[in-house]
């Protein structure tokens, strides 16, 4: 499943750089109940309780930081297993200055295998769009100026 | 024939274990409740190929309840990882280093509630390292395809096995000498049979030792043997009871990894263990059937005779081969594929290859192959008639087996008991008015209007079956009855088979009556359960009537031989001047002097004549001369909206012929269930798995049975044809219907769709492939 989509922050570039580069803030922004942990300095770790239709449960995440151009680009494979499903993501991560804050493009491609993989694409993409939404609305909220 | 209070042959007697099912009072595995019981749960793979790279079994055991995880690891260290199949090939019990397809069992939790299992495999926690699978069986093929089955020494590709009969050279040159020759491709996908109840099981070994499983199968007694084989316990330390169960079709005929490790986890725990399925674990793991990728050419000369008849089949088994054939056929009864045709010559061959899915290759409620090839030659029938320009109808009258052509040797190796081929079809013809139905659609042609009519004449083998040809692991396909009359004339009649449903309890006690001359009320059925009934092989492929039927039939003229000697120093005459006439033993010439089978029981055990063994029981072990052949003719006709691709069945007709009828109503429920599953694949139900080997149907919001709503409205006849081998004259009819009704429809769907030029659809005829084919190009 193919994701892709922009986020724009009033922060500068650094700043939202090494927010994303943190996975337990990132992991903080997410709305599912979650503990993140890094193992070492590219990797980390832990667990979220999540859904995905009539999919619920825990999943097992890890997780690494690759191909990285500091203040410019990323990549972040993701691999998730719970549930009888297992979740591998390998996302690029872009940043680029504006004006008045940085612009974020994410593009990469989800693969699901087990009972997830039954669900509708449609369905799935509507909750990943949703959770993203959520994520990023809660990370500008922590990342601007009040 | 009995008369209506006796209950005996071609009486519709109400069925006896109804009595219990239709009041909820059935007994089946997952009713088994024992002291200190526990629960065992399964992990699976999430990936169709995979390494494991670890297994985190901390937080599983921390989960309150959970008692034990199983691994391959666990069952290695005692010989038990690995498993034989019914095809001599070998299956994981659970896997120590590589998962072979999504749904796998990879754990096992035990624990003391079903709840707490279920938690257990939740928070396991297992490393893959997932790998590229083999979906596409072709492309498994391929010289630089991974090698599935490392586990297999010196094993370099992916393929399983050829199977060849018939004339390869002949054929070849029959059909450069036709006039006409027309080649098609068929794929008749992965199916799964979804019982209502999954599979499942509940272990127990008593004090002294013996293990004893409450088990849904349909051969308990063969089970039993491979149980033996595999732990190494001794056979009479095993005791398979197979309770009631809710629907078998071919189904539970393997033996599955969850049974194993539940017989594991009893063995190791001495606690009793229940393994229930659920319907998803039951959809992925458990085996499948059809998947075979058929290519077929069919020649006959311009005048309308068929001439020869070539096909070249690739079967996907899946990662093992757990299909449950006969020994000597492992595709099964497939070269029953010449059909109701007398062809002089054919050629088939079919290879077999392994991909990353789950077991494939068992029946569905079709012996052995039968419904892939009767689908196959009766849509190559209706695509030749279409090319030569004749009706279909027409066509098949022009070329059926003649009725006095029987017993009729088929070209590719079996002989055909009885039929009227002609006869089924005309007059399923009558019935649904085929001749007014042809001028309908003309009119409706004329309109734009698509309507079909599709017509399947299928001859299906049945029996398994003659012990010359037919075993399974080396175990001859017999069955046995072994009847027993009491001092007060009530029967216990006990058999190797075992009924899912198809109503055994009556039917035999039906025959039974026929033959003893006792109330079929009087007598009292039992199967499934190894320490108390005679072995036999088990229940499937519509065998039960043709080898325990005649079984129970044998065991009955047995006990009247040694009935009649009773009933001579009964009636002080000469055993030689004892006949049985109107179901009791009578002085030739006297009609006023007899005595019936009570009389004689009780005498057996009372009176009987010195020197004569007392009691009056028998018990026969059936080895069948030959198979039955049912065979039938049934008419569907179809309507398609054009807007949307909806297939609308107008009627189905469904002559069938399954010798003489032991209870006309069962037999009636027999073929309404079977169009019904007929139905279900030609329209609805298909398994597919993406590039990935995801399975696309783990439910059954995917994975769709037809309901009351979709299923059409059956007109059912029947002819009669007796076998002349079976004891009297009875054929099965358990799978008929499923075999002959998916050709029915789509002959009709592809009549209805000649506007558009197109000479085949592949099952299920899906709505929208319907609407694709009506949507590629304007109708000529």
């Amino acid at each position: 499943m193919h994701v892709e989509g922009d986020f724009h922050v009033r922060a500068p570039v650094a700043k939202v750089w090494a927010f994303f580069r943190d996975p337990v803030t990132l992991a903080g922004c997410l709305e599912d109940p979650h503990e993140v942990h890094a193992t070492d300095a590219t990797h980390f770790e832990g667990t979220m309780t999540t859904g995905v239709a009539f999919i619920r449960g825990t999943f097992r995440l890890r997780g690494s930081y690759a191909a990285e151009t500091p203040a410019t680009q990323m990549q972040v494979l993701l691999q998730g297993s719970g549930m009888g499903s297992g979740v591998d993501a390998a996302l690029t991560v872009s940043f680029a200055e504006l004006p008045e804050g940085t612009a974020v493009h994410w593009t990469g491609e989800i693969k699901m295998s087990g009972t997830i993989a039954t669900v509708g694409e449609r369905l799935v993409k509507g909750t990943v769009d949703k959770k993203v939404t959520a994520l990023f609305a809660a990370a500008r909220a922590q990342l601007e100026p009040a | 024939m009995a008369t209506a209070p006796l209950g005996g042959i071609g009486v519709s007697v109400p069925r006896k274990e109804d009595a219990r099912f239709i009041r909820g009072k059935g007994n089946y595995v997952d009713d088994v409740q024992l002291p200190g019981m526990l629960f065992l749960d399964i992990v699976r793979s999430p990936y169709a190929y995979a390494k494991i790279l670890a297994i985190h079994k901390e937080k599983t055991l921390a989960v309150p309840g959970v008692l034990a995880v199983i691994t391959g690891k666990d069952l290695e260290a005692a010989k038990l990882s690995w498993m034989p199949t019914l095809m001599s090939d070998t299956q994981m019990v659970l896997p120590t280093d590589t998962v072979m397809f999504q749904g796998q069992e990879v754990v096992g939790v035990v624990a003391t509630d079903r709840y707490a299992a279920a938690d257990g495999v939740a928070a396991m926690e297992i490393d893959y390292e997932p790998m590229t699978p083999v979906i596409d069986p072709f492309k498994a093929l391929d010289p630089g395809a991974p090698v599935l089955r490392t586990d297999k020494p010196g094993k370099k590709d992916n393929h399983i096995w050829h199977w060849e009969v018939g004339d390869k050279d002949g054929t070849a040159k029959a059909l450069k000498e036709s006039d006409v020759v027309i080649k098609e491709k068929i794929y008749i996908p992965r199916i799964h049979v979804s019982s209502i109840e999954t599979c499942g099981c509940v272990a127990q070994v008593d004090s002294m030792g013996k293990l004893t499983v409450w088990l849904t199968t349909q051969a308990p007694h063969a089970i039993r043997t491979v149980f033996a084989l595999v732990s190494g316990l001794p056979e009479n330390q095993i005791r398979i009871i197979s309770p009631d169960i809710g629907g078998g079709f071919g189904g539970k005929v393997p033996v599955y990894p969850g049974y194993v490790i539940a017989v594991v986890a009893a063995l190791t725990t001495g606690h009793p263990v229940k393994f229930i399925e659920d319907r998803t674990g039951n959809l992925t793991s458990d085996s499948f059937a059809r998947d075979y990728h058929i290519e077929a050419e069919i020649g006959a000369t311009k005048d309308g005779r068929l001439t020869a008849l070539r096909v070249k089949t690739l079967a996907d088994h899946g990662y093992t081969d757990a299909a449950a054939n006969p020994s000597k056929f492992p595709a099964g009864m497939f070269h029953v594929i010449t059909g109701s045709y007398p062809f002089k010559t054919a050629f088939v061959e079919v290879d077999a290859v392994y991909t990353n899915k789950p077991p494939g290759g068992i029946a569905y409620r079709c012996s052995f192959r039968v419904t892939e090839a009767v689908h196959a030659i009766e849509r190559l029938i209706d695509i030749l008639a279409h090319q030569l320009k004749m009706d279909p109808a027409e066509f098949r009258l022009k070329n059926f087996i003649p009725p006095e052509a029987f017993p009729f040797p088929s070209v590719l190796g079996w002989t055909y008991d009885s039929g009227n081929y002609a006869g089924a079809l005309k007059k399923a013809m009558e019935i649904i008015d085929y001749a007014g139905l042809r001028k309908e659609q003309v009119e409706k042609r004329k309109r734009g209007e698509l309507m079909g009519i599709g017509i399947s004449s299928f001859t299906e083998i049945v029996g398994a079956g003659p012990s010359k040809d037919f075993d399974i692991l080396g175990i001859k396909m017999f069955d046995s009855a072994e009847v027993r009359i009491h001092p007060t004339g009530k029967v216990l009649a006990r058999f190797g088979t075992k009924s899912q449903g198809q109503g055994h309890e009556t039917t035999y006690a039906q025959i039974l009556a026929e033959e003893l001359g006792i109330p079929v009320e009087g007598i009292s059925v039992e199967e499934g359960d190894t320490d108390t009934a005679p072995y036999g092989l088990g229940t499937y492929a519509s065998r039960s009537t043709p080898t325990a039927g005649a079984a129970a039939v044998i065991a009955a003229r047995k006990i009247r031989e040694k009935g009649a000697k009773i009933a001579a120093h009964l009636l002080e005459v000469s055993p030689d001047d004892i006949e049985w006439v109107d179901h009791k033993f009578q002085v030739k010439g006297v009609p006023g002097k007899s005595k019936t089978m009570a009389d004689v029981a009780f005498a057996a055990y009372t009176n009987h004549p010195q020197g004569m063994e007392a009691g009056l029981e028998a018990v026969d072990y059936y080895d069948p001369p030959n198979m039955t052949y049912p065979f039938g003719s049934y008419i569907a006709v179809v309507d398609i909206d054009k807007e949307t691709g909806q297939i609308k069945t107008r009627r189905f007709v469904a002559v069938d012929d399954c010798g003489t009828i032991i209870n006309p109503m069962i037999v009636d429920g027999q073929i309404h269930g079977g169009l019904t599953m007929g139905f279900a694949p030609s329209m609805l139900e298909e398994i597919q798995y993406d590039a990935d080997g995801n399975n696309r149907a783990t439910s059954f919001l995917e994975y769709l049975l037809p309901t009351a709503v979709e299923t059409p409205r059956w007109e059912t006849a029947k002819t009669t044809t007796p076998s002349p081998h079976h004891p009297i004259g009875a054929k099965g009819v358990g799978e008929s219907a499923t075999v002959g009704a998916p050709p029915a429809f789509v002959n009709a769907v592809v009549d209805a769709l000649e506007p558009y030029g197109v000479s085949n659809i592949d099952i299920p005829l899906s709505s929208y492939k319907i609407w694709q084919v009506i949507h590629a190009k304007d109708p000529r």
